[in-house]
């Protein structure tokens, strides 16, 4: 999902197949203004964004936030992702304050685990060492998405592992 | 691909184009400080997969944030695809 406000709106816009102009006189604003909002050039009225998120069918949490992978869901075969464009995330926080943030394509996972190397050869972190990598990526194939692991290792590392 | 390490005073900055990263030459290179600096059993072939997959993941997600660690010390490294 996109990273802005605005990449969202043209993303939504899109997936219900409309013009910058049917949205615009949906919301009686000019197609220019929805263009400036797709280019993250302006945004949307606070008033109106209730309006724009009833119109794609999301809440306005989702329309400023993006949807939420904060939370485990099985999607629907035929709303899943291709394979290929989906994001590991491993966020670690050691007890030192050292942050570790590592994202990587599923993809990229999936060749690294069938060639032999281990999370923690590549992350460096040694907390990551008893994770299942491989029944993660079972899990990410069969339509499993958001975070799939947060733990808090003897050694008082935080381990956050999302996949998106 | 670019990576990026800040260290106190010291900034180093490489940027790598990938195919200069991803060659037969660094084929070789990467696989004898594989078996020299770690314990994983790579062959060739495999670097190879790697590395096609590695193109593949720069055409799909474009300059993707590997690696980014911060560490207490103040010491930043990011690895950007």
């Amino acid at each position: 999902m996109a990273d802005s406000l605005g990449a969202r709106i043209a993303e939504y816009r899109k997936k219900k197949g409309l013009t910058q102009d049917q949205l615009a006189e949906h919301m009686g604003v000019s197609s220019q203004a929805v263009s400036k909002w797709e280019n993250d050039i302006s945004c949307p009225d606070i008033s109106a964004l209730p309006q724009l998120a009833e119109y794609f069918n999301i809440t306005v949490d989702e329309l400023l936030r993006g949807p939420s992978t904060k939370t485990v869901q099985v999607v629907p075969q035929e709303d899943r992702k291709d394979f290929n464009k989906l994001l590991l995330r491993i966020n670690v926080l050691s007890t030192d304050g050292d942050k570790v943030k590592v994202t990587l394509p599923l993809s990229l996972v999936k060749v690294g685990l069938e060639i032999g190397m281990q999370m923690p050869q590549v992350s460096g972190n040694e907390s990551l060492k008893d994770i299942d990598f491989e029944a993660i990526l079972r899990a990410a194939e069969s339509g499993v998405i958001g975070k799939l692991v947060e733990v808090d290792s003897a050694g008082g590392d935080h381990v956050e592992i999302t996949i998106e | 691909m670019k990576i990026q390490v800040h260290s106190g005073t010291q900034h180093i900055f490489i940027p790598l184009p990938n195919c200069l990263a991803f060659n037969g030459l660094t084929e070789c290179i990467a696989i004898n400080a594989i078996r020299k600096n770690a314990d994983i059993p790579l062959t060739h072939a495999d670097l190879r997969r790697l590395f096609a997959a590695l193109r593949e993941a720069r055409k799909e997600f474009g300059h993707l944030v590997l690696v980014d660690v911060d560490s207490r010390s103040g010491d930043k490294v990011k690895i950007t695809l």
